[in-house]
Order: structure tokens, then C-alpha cells, then sequence
């Protein structure tokens, strides 16, 4: 019996339960006689043992999302309309502008827009611009914005410990903030956010 | 409420719900993406032919016999894509124990333990990750998909005789990797 040792294909075809019966019978026969075969067998088992055994690994993120946003990308706007949201942010922003200045006009000086739009220039295109202009105006600007005075610690208090002129302060502090944040969503924009790159450049 | 079936999810899916489709990538998500990682041997190419997988799989569904079982089916998907992926590609060494992705443990296993199975599966996808890709896309198939002869022949596009002689060939060429390293 053990002459004849059962081939690598054999022993193959009885792990994979694909020898018709009567062959798997035999084949269990020599087996059980024969110790090379059961070593071959059990050498061959390991790496059956060893594949079923692997664990699965988690998935470091949900992919679904950026599945479905490959397959359907959000609408972007037509190049030819890609203008709009950034122009009516920029129209909104120098409406809250006149607006705080229609509401303030009697009470600031020139100055006072002046130094409002020095400090958004500072803010969104850095210190050299903001430069350009006269050193003596942003100061002027700065004083005229809190009334002619010099800044004291109590015009920044809330308007109910300084009425009148702290009142006028808040408005156009909450006013600015508004426009230089619809400023700034401007840029962001305007400067262009390449997501929708990556997405129609897809997975290199 | 339970849960919606994949063949009524693939057939929304059909009829122009994405969101049906999304449910589909969430259900599978983690077994393409072990499918992926088994033949690309590395976790951002899994992700990325994960993520390819399932755009494949979008366009095909045409293709789908929506009475067949959907797992099954876009697992294969994912084998072949790698396959052809890797056929392309020039073979690209990453070292598994760079991809600092760790299997699921259960929390009760002693850490001993745990960190013994972990290298015992370092070790196998090693072993993997030698072998050619088309033998590493018969592994999976067989192995890890369940599939039988014939049915990997149709997918790979092999006679059965050849599918056999590639498994054989490849187990033995594990077994004589996995038994060097031992």
C-alpha cells in the first residue's frame, strides 16, 4: 500500500471535499496506514488552518461617504455662474458696511470707515497693505471709532455701564464682525477650495 | 424595522435611489476591504481599491443577477479588481508591520495571547503577499470566499484543470514559506 503514496492533488482534492465518495473512502484507508501521507496531509492542513484562522481587520474609516460622493459629486456651481455666491457674500458685506455707517454717520468721522477697512485689510491681506496707508489715519480712525477719545477700559465694558457712546461702539463692533465674516467667507472662496479637485481627480 | 434586503436595496439602487446604494457600501464596506488588504497586502491600497471596488460595482449592477446573493458577488468583484490592479501595476513591497492596522481583538484575550495571534497573522499575510497575484486571487477565492473549481475558472477565465494545479501550486508555496519562517 504505502508503495504507492497518495499524490499532492489528492490530498488537495479530499481537503477541498471534492473526491467523489468512494475515492475519499480509500484515500481515508491509506491514511490511516500510511504515517508519510498523514504527515503530507497534516503539513497541507496547516495552511488551511493557518488561512482560516485570519483574523479580519477593521476598517481605519467609513468609506461610504466618499463612496457616494465619488458617484455623485455635490452639484457644482457652472463656471459660469461659480461668481454668484462669492459676489452677493461681497454685496451683503458692503450692505452691513453702510448700514453701520448710515446708523453711526452723525456721531464717527471719515476716519472711522477708514479705520474699519484698514483693519479688515490687515486682518485678510496682511500687515503690508494695511501699511499703504497713512499710519496717522488708522490711528485717527481708531480714536474717532470710540468717540474722539482715547481708549479707556470702559468703552469695551457693555453698553449698560456706558450708555450713549458704548451703544454706538457694540452696534458697529457687531455690524463689522458680521461683514468681516461674509469678508472672509469671500476669500475663502474667491481664493478657491480645491476639494472638488481631489474628488474629480479621484483615488491615484 | 428591519432592515431592508440587499436585493431590494440593489433594485432601489437600480431605480435611481443612491442612498439604497450607500446602504449596500456600509453593509460590505469591511469584508471588501479585508478582500482588498488579503491581496494588495497593505492598508491605503486596500482603502483605495475598496473605494474602486465599489464604483466598479455601481456601474455593473446592470450586470447583476439581483437573485443572487449581493456579498458573494462584490467580493469577487473586489478580488478581480485587484488582480488586474496588481497585474498592471510593478510589485510594490510594503512592509505589513509599517500598515500599524491591528486586527479586532477581544477585549477578555490576555495581551500575551493576543500579541502571539497577531504576529501568527503578520506571518500568514506575509506569506501571502509572496505568492504571485494570481495565486494570491485563487487563495482568496477559494479560501476565503468559499468558491468551488468551476467557479473560480469562470471568474478568472482558467479551465478547471488549471485552477487546480495554481491552488495546489500555491498552497504548497505557502506551506513552504510559512514553514520557513517558523
Amino acid at each position: 500500500m504505502n508503495d504507492s503514496h497518495l499524490d499532492f492533488t489528492t490530498l488537495n482534492e479530499y481537503l477541498d471535499e471534492t473526491l467523489p465518495q468512494q475515492r475519499r473512502s480509500q484515500v481515508e484507508q491509506h491514511l490511516a496506514a500510511c504515517p508519510t501521507c498523514r504527515r503530507e496531509l497534516a503539513e497541507l492542513q496547516e495552511v488551511f488552518v493557518a488561512l482560516a484562522e485570519l483574523p479580519e481587520l477593521p476598517l481605519p474609516r467609513d468609506l461610504s461617504d466618499v463612496v457616494m460622493q465619488r458617484l455623485h459629486p455635490q452639484p457644482a456651481l457652472e463656471p459660469a455662474f461659480s461668481w454668484l455666491i462669492p459676489a452677493v457674500q461681497l454685496i451683503l458685506a458692503c450692505g452691513l458696511l453702510v448700514l453701520a455707517w448710515s446708523l453711526l454717520a452723525p456721531r464717527l468721522a471719515l476716519e472711522t470707515l477708514v479705520a474699519s477697512a484698514s483693519a479688515l485689510l490687515l486682518q485678510k491681506t496682511g500687515v503690508w497693505t494695511s501699511l499703504l496707508l497713512p499710519w496717522q489715519t488708522w490711528i485717527n480712525g481708531a480714536q474717532a471709532w470710540i468717540g474722539g477719545r482715547r481708549l479707556l477700559a470702559y468703552d469695551l465694558l457693555p453698553a449698560s455701564f456706558s450708555p450713549g457712546l458704548a451703544q454706538n461702539w457694540w452696534i458697529l463692533l457687531l455690524l463689522a464682525t458680521g461683514a468681516l465674516w461674509l469678508a472672509g467667507n469671500y476669500w475663502g472662496l474667491a481664493g478657491g477650495s480645491d476639494d472638488h479637485l481631489h474628488q474629480k481627480r479621484g483615488k491615484q | 424595522m428591519s432592515e431592508p434586503s440587499d436585493r431590494s436595496l440593489v433594485l432601489r439602487t437600480l431605480a435611481g435611489d443612491a442612498n439604497a446604494f450607500g446602504q449596500l457600501v456600509k453593509r460590505y464596506q469591511i469584508s471588501v476591504y479585508n478582500v482588498c488588504y488579503r491581496m494588495m497586502g497593505a492598508p491605503q491600497p486596500a482603502e483605495d481599491m475598496t473605494q474602486e471596488t465599489f464604483l466598479r460595482a455601481y456601474e455593473r449592477l446592470q450586470t447583476f443577477d439581483s437573485a443572487r446573493p449581493f456579498g458573494p458577488w462584490i467580493r469577487t468583484v473586489a478580488t478581480n479588481h485587484c488582480l488586474n490592479a496588481l497585474k498592471r501595476e510593478r510589485p510594490v513591497f510594503v512592509s505589513l508591520d509599517e500598515s500599524q492596522v491591528q486586527p479586532s481583538e477581544n477585549p477578555t484575550t490576555d495581551p500575551e495571547t493576543q500579541a502571539i495571534r497577531r504576529e501568527q497573522a503578520d506571518t500568514v499575510r506575509r506569506a501571502m503577499q509572496q505568492l504571485s497575484p494570481a495565486a494570491r486571487a485563487i487563495i482568496e477565492l477559494r479560501h476565503f470566499q468559499g468558491l468551488r473549481y468551476e467557479e473560480i475558472a469562470g471568474e478568472l477565465g482558467l479551465s478547471i484543470s488549471a485552477v487546480k494545479s495554481r491552488l495546489f501550486r500555491a498552497r504548497k508555496e505557502l506551506a513552504e514559506i510559512l514553514k520557513s519562517n517558523e
